[in-house]
């Protein structure tokens, strides 16, 4: 799964924010420990001095077992040594029942002119509560802070973001062949407002590109225009030679047909771009009537293929469309089932208020859906269609939001538009 | 019949020149709009050919021209384009019809003819000929006096032929001309043998003279 960007972020920052915590977690530790540890050397320097100030020149080595006896954190020893130490020791604390730590401070005394050692010591902290408290204090410190980073990110997401939204969304809707602008609100933020201005130009850009491509394609079927006109009139005068041989006449038949053919493929190439580029107004149709009509109009060729057709059309079917699309619509339906079927073929048309289907038998497998509507793509290489008219049918049924279904059953096939 | 084809396209406008003047008709061309303009000052004619894009100007100028001049010629509009707008502002402007290129010689004759019919003063409505005779207005035709009841579209099968009286015409031309659009969709003109098969019948069933002749693969022909 993708993971937003801003998540990202947060996710950084949180692993940013417990490593720090981490080490200074440690650091505050011994930090501490180094100030405790100072500080409770100063005190038993000065607890020492005080003994010697005040204690000092009265005691006798008499009563060195009585001192010692009410003097748990300071006591009169042989001497160890002659010099002052430090030392640090565990002793057994008889109330809590574990060691605790102490530091000691072992010093020379003079008692009645004889060396002794004293012994001043202080307890200090305890490493586990220490480091229990810090860590607490730290704990409830991260989960403030990534709460904190947590919402913030949040209201990030949805005020400094938002002009990139808006962007994305704009882009989301724009379609180039519908020739919109791309639409975008100014940004304070100096990046979305590059961004939106790129966006603008590689748009405005793509759409020239676009426009010059699409005007390319209509002025050059227009342009075939008058060429294919002088072609077709010059085969209808060449048809008027009394001498033309049998042999000639078929080259003529088959060169006619073609001509016809190219002049088939031009008409829907320029519709095709008619299609994309003009506002086509709507009105009230009766499609049933419409639907009857075209049946009249194509009785021809059904008789040329002598095809049987079952019509079940119901009676005034309305539908707000324009009549030029949907008659190019049933047009289309009506000559593929034509075109792709075979002599004594059967074609059935169907109309309800909601759907045209028209199923045709015929001799070609089932068609593969993907290709179906992408333009110049055959269905049958050797068949009459130019390819183009499942890409017309296609792009009217987008400019109407309808839907066109495409099915294969028991070797029939079947065009379903819902409307 | 006298007829301007203002077209730049030499080739085309020759073609349309040798199909109408080999029809009765007597053409001149003019290639540019100023000429187009100095023909249509000096001489009168029935029916003139406009196509739209001309190297200096616009053919709906000179349908302008036409109309601030008041002259009664028929115009029939040969254009490369194919919309409804262009269509609407040049029958707006005066022409009578619209041929979109490319089009059939065959076509184009009969729409001139009908169009010089429906101009002319008191419309000449009725076409015979020899033992045929046809009302227009009426539809009815006869053959030897007598009446024929023929479909819609035998009778325009009919007309189309001896419209083009001498001239082979190409299976597609007559399919296009009885089904418009319809027709160049599809490679299968079989339904124009069975047309001219049974207005053949019909026909020499009435004591009609067979003039329609089966040109190799290629087409019809009405002849004497």
């Amino acid at each position: 799964m993708r993971k937003k960007l801003l998540n990202k972020t947060l996710q950084l920052y949180a692993i940013y924010s417990i490593l720090i915590l981490l080490i200074s977690c440690f650091a505050f530790y011994f930090f501490l420990k180094k100030i405790y540890v100072g500080e409770t050397h100063e005190a038993l320097v000065l607890k020492s001095k005080m003994f010697e100030s005040t204690y000092q020149n009265k005691l006798k080595i008499d009563e060195i077992a009585t001192w010692n006896k009410y003097n748990t954190n300071q006591k009169i020893v042989v001497l160890k040594s002659k010099h002052k130490t430090f030392k640090e020791i565990e002793v057994f604390d008889i109330i809590e029942k574990e060691k605790i730590p102490f530091l000691e401070y072992q010093h020379p005394i003079l008692i009645e002119n004889k060396l002794f050692t004293l012994q001043t010591k202080d307890n200090l902290f305890e490493k586990e509560d220490i480091i229990k408290s810090i860590l607490m204090l730290f704990v409830f410190l991260l989960v403030f802070l990534i709460l904190g980073l947590f919402i913030l990110t949040q209201i990030i997401s949805v005020k400094i973001w938002r002009p990139f939204y808006q962007t994305l969304n704009s882009i989301k809707s724009f379609e180039i062949d519908k020739m919109t602008k791309f639409e975008y609100s100014e940004s304070k933020i100096e990046e979305f407002q590059n961004l939106n201005q790129a966006f603008e130009n590689l748009i405005n850009t793509n759409l020239g590109i676009y426009q010059n491509q699409r005007e390319f394609v209509e002025n050059a079927a227009h342009e075939l225009q008058t060429p294919l006109a002088i072609f077709q009139n010059q085969l209808a005068l060449l048809i008027q030679n009394k001498d033309l041989t049998v042999e000639q006449a078929g080259i003529i038949q088959k060169i006619n047909l073609t001509v016809a053919r190219l002049n088939r493929l031009n008409k829907n190439l320029l519709f095709l771009s008619k299609l994309e580029k003009t506002d086509f107004e709507k009105q009230e149709v009766n499609l049933s009537k419409m639907m009857q009509e075209h049946t009249v109009l194509f009785a021809e060729q059904f008789d040329a293929h002598h095809l049987i057709i079952q019509s079940n059309l119901k009676e005034n079917v309305i539908l707000r469309a324009n009549q030029q699309l949907l008659e190019s619509v049933l047009f289309n339906l009506l000559s593929n089932a034509v075109k792709h079927n075979y002599i004594n073929g059967k074609i059935e048309i169907i109309l309800t208020n909601t759907y045209i289907k028209v199923i045709n038998t015929s001799l070609n497998q089932e068609l593969v859906k993907e290709n179906l509507y992408v333009r110049f793509q055959k269905i049958n290489p050797s068949s009459e269609g130019n390819g183009l008219g499942l890409s017309i049918l296609k792009k009217i049924v987008e400019i109407n939001n309808w839907e066109i279904v495409y099915e294969y059953e028991n070797n029939l096939h079947a065009f379903q538009l819902n409307f | 019949m006298k007829i301007l084809i203002v077209e730049d396209e030499k080739l085309l406008s020759r073609s349309i020149q040798e199909y109408l003047e080999s029809s009765n008709c007597v053409c001149e061309i003019a290639s540019t709009k100023n000429d187009a303009f100095l023909k249509i000052s000096l001489y009168e004619y029935d029916c003139i050919l406009l196509d739209l894009s001309l190297p200096d100007g616009h053919g709906f100028e000179i349908l302008k021209e036409l109309k601030s001049k008041n002259k009664t010629e028929g115009v029939i509009i040969i254009s490369a384009k194919e919309n409804l707008e262009t269509r609407i502002e040049g029958l707006q402007l005066g022409a009578d019809d619209y041929l979109t290129k490319p089009f059939h010689l065959s076509e184009l004759l009969v729409r001139i003819q009908a169009l010089i019919r429906r101009k002319q003063f008191q419309g000449q409505n009725l076409i015979t000929f020899n033992e045929i005779s046809i009302d227009i207005l009426s539809k009815n035709v006869l053959v030897n006096s007598k009446l024929v009841s023929l479909t819609k579209k035998e009778l325009e099968l009919l007309l189309f032929l001896i419209g083009n009286q001498g001239k082979v015409l190409s299976k597609s031309s007559i399919a296009e001309h009885l089904s418009g659009d319809m027709a160049d969709m599809f490679d299968n003109h079989d339904f124009v043998y069975a047309h001219i098969k049974n207005l053949k019948k019909k026909l020499v069933e009435f004591g009609a003279v067979d003039y329609v002749k089966s040109v190799y693969g290629i087409g019809y022909k009405w002849e004497l």
